[in-house]
């Protein structure tokens, strides 16, 4: 209280150790015209005509919005039957241009217009192939995907995943699919789902806290209260799953396998310990770049597998390692010349070098541009070459680039700077 | 009172007229009033934008607003000889809402302006423009209110009682503003390598000059 009174009675010294600075603002920053740009007084008098203008245009709508409004209530039910296809849109992670979703670290999340959420998995490949009134068809080619799917009438949707189709009118659950199509995993968190494909006879109904797993390979079926292990239940065609496991027992407790786990049934292939691609996604890029560094980091750039070097790449990136990145990305290009990672690639090392040579980071770019024109990347890369050349001070190349961008990226993430090098200074 | 009609004979007579009679001039709808203002006051406006806000690409803008704001508001003007005090007042909370835009943006996870570091041309030696940014963005770290009486008290050099009125409070609630926005400034400024360097090398040359 007592330091309060201080402070109102007595006005604070002026900051005699900030002076400089404060010399260096008052300097710089005068109210002298920009020579560019400047603000006028026919702008603001223009935008006050608008103004005006739009206040009057307002008065005049509002009135007609009421009479349309209670129109519009009582023709809403009709026009629901002509309802437009939903919309879709990725809130978070990327949507390639060819319409895949295929993160590679995080997840893709894509939020549809009926309130209907949509999460990818990273290293998993998925694609909205179908969106209508009532819902969409996602396809999912490999890994996990989680769809919540908002409850209203007439939903439908369904998730085609491998020889198998998960329909869904209102609920939320994980479907995973693996072994090259031949595994099938639907884990139910809310509601019901229908499930219909080769290993079952019409339709298996899978419902709240249960989780389908189906081994195409095997001819194995199980339904067992979700968050178990791996209890696969061996079924032939001539014996259904329902039979093996009810859809209505949802107990909390673990049931018993009708036969063994499928851990001791069924064979499995032999696999590497840890895949490199799986500790990317885990966040583990020192063990990624120890491992290879076992193996000889060398040996890894000439003879491993696009997947492993492709993980390393991502691994240095991600742990500041730039040398190692630049390294296993450009092995990338000289041995896989022509794949899509390696096209990325070409992308990924504009990037990496775009702090030390932006000339170099433009030649990178320009490849990418030239080699993937509608690659993942593609917005990211033109957007970048723009402000490089902006920054160099080549504006009309700048300009140009920012015309394209514009063209091909309207709500791009560059298009705002885009506009204003179009617009000029 | 000045007659209003001046405004109208000459351009001329312009630098003479009052505040006073502009106002009046200005509610009459005189031809030129608004270009007088405009004149008369877009500089300080827009110094007072900058030192405010500091080497942004979107001052020109706000000046804009500001004038927007006056000419609508003109008439609320109770006493026409308190102009410059209105206007201080107008710009004022504009920039208080530009700054406290800016804050939920950012708390948002939203980017600045993209463009905002590539285009901005302000101070030709680069260790100077970047301690001027980084001073600047040592203020970004203040309250909205208490970084606004920093800059109208100790940038602009505004007398503690137009800055009190500016910001629509008190006289002791300012001074509190400006104690504590300094108390911060002074504690983030030291912890910056390239800030605590420009003030050693400055205050160190005045010491030798």
């Amino acid at each position: 209280m007592t330091d309060r009174k201080h402070d109102a009675d007595h006005e604070p010294a002026p900051p005699q150790a900030l002076e400089p600075l404060l010399d260096l603002a008052r300097s710089q920053l005068t109210g002298s015209e920009p020579r560019r740009g400047a603000a006028s007084l026919a702008t603001v008098e223009q935008r006050v005509l608008r103004r005006g203008e739009q206040m009057r245009r307002q008065a005049l709508w509002q009135g007609g919005a009421i009479a349309l409004a209670s129109l519009a209530l009582l023709t809403w039910q009709g026009l629901t039957l002509m309802a437009s296809p939903l919309e879709m849109e990725v809130v978070a992670g990327e949507l390639a241009a060819d319409g895949q979703l295929s993160p590679s670290v995080t997840t893709t999340t894509v939020r549809f217009s009926d309130g209907s959420e949509l999460v990818v998995q990273p290293a998993a490949s998925a694609e909205v192939a179908e969106l209508n009134t009532h819902g969409a068809d996602i396809r999912l080619r490999r890994g996990q995907l989680r769809l919540e799917v908002a409850k209203r009438p007439g939903a439908d949707w369904n998730v085609l995943a491998g020889a198998y189709r998960v329909h869904v009118t209102g609920t939320a659950f994980s479907v995973a699919l693996a072994d090259g199509g031949e595994s099938l995993d639907v884990e139910m968190f809310s509601g019901t789902v229908r499930v219909s494909g080769p290993l079952i006879d019409d339709e298996l109904e899978v419902t709240r806290a249960q989780r389908l797993r189906i081994d195409q390979k095997h001819g194995r079926v199980a339904v067992e209260p979700a968050g178990e292990q791996a209890h696969v239940a061996p079924a032939s065609l001539d014996e259904p799953a329902r039979d093996a496991a009810p859809p209505e027992v949802v107990e909390p407790e673990p049931a018993p396998p009708v036969e063994p786990p499928a851990t001791t049934a069924r064979p499995h292939k032999a696999r590497p310990a840890e895949s490199w691609s799986k500790l990317v996604s885990a966040g583990q890029f020192t063990r990624v770049l120890d491992a290879a560094q076992a193996r000889g980091i060398e040996g890894v750039y000439q003879r491993g597998s696009r997947d492993d070097l492709e993980a390393l790449a991502d691994a240095a990136r991600y742990a500041h390692r730039p040398a190692v990145a630049r390294d296993a990305l450009l092995a990338m290009r000289k041995r896989f010349a022509g794949s899509k990672a390696s096209k990325q690639a070409a992308f990924l090392l504009g990037r990496l070098v775009e702090d030390e040579s932006a000339p170099s980071a433009l030649e990178w770019y320009e490849r990418y541009l030239t080699e993937d024109p509608r690659g993942a990347h593609a917005s990211q890369a033109l957007g970048r070459r723009m402000i490089i050349l902006y920054r160099r001070g080549d504006k009309a190349l700048a300009a140009t680039t920012a015309r394209e961008y514009l063209g091909r990226f309207p709500a791009g993430p560059h298009a705002e700077s885009a506009r204003k090098i179009v617009k000029g200074p | 009172m000045e007659p209003a009609e001046a405004l109208t004979r000459s351009t001329g007579d312009l630098d003479q007229v009052s505040d006073e009679a502009l106002v009046h001039a200005l509610l009459a709808k005189q031809t030129h009033a608004a270009r007088v203002l405009w004149q008369r006051f877009s500089p300080m406006v827009r110094r007072i934008v900058r030192r405010t806000l500091g080497p942004v690409s979107d001052a020109e803008d706000l000046v804009q607003d500001v004038f927007m704001q006056l000419f609508a508001k003109v008439h609320t003007l109770r006493d026409p000889r308190a102009l410059k005090a209105f206007i201080i007042s107008v710009t004022t909370l504009t920039l208080r809402r530009e700054l406290r835009r800016r804050k939920l943006r950012s708390w948002l996870g939203l980017r600045p302006d993209p463009l905002a570091g590539d285009l901005r041309v302000v101070h030709p030696d680069p260790i100077g423009r970047a301690a001027l940014e980084r001073f600047y963005a040592v203020l970004d770290r203040l309250d909205v209110r208490d970084r606004t009486a920093f800059a109208l008290r100790y940038i602009e050099g505004l007398p503690m009682n137009d800055v009190a009125a500016a910001l629509g409070v008190s006289l002791a609630t300012a001074k509190r503003c400006l104690v504590h926005a300094q108390q911060r400034v002074l504690l983030h400024v030291e912890r910056d390598p390239l800030l605590a360097d420009y003030l050693a090398l400055a205050l160190g040359e005045e010491q030798r000059d």
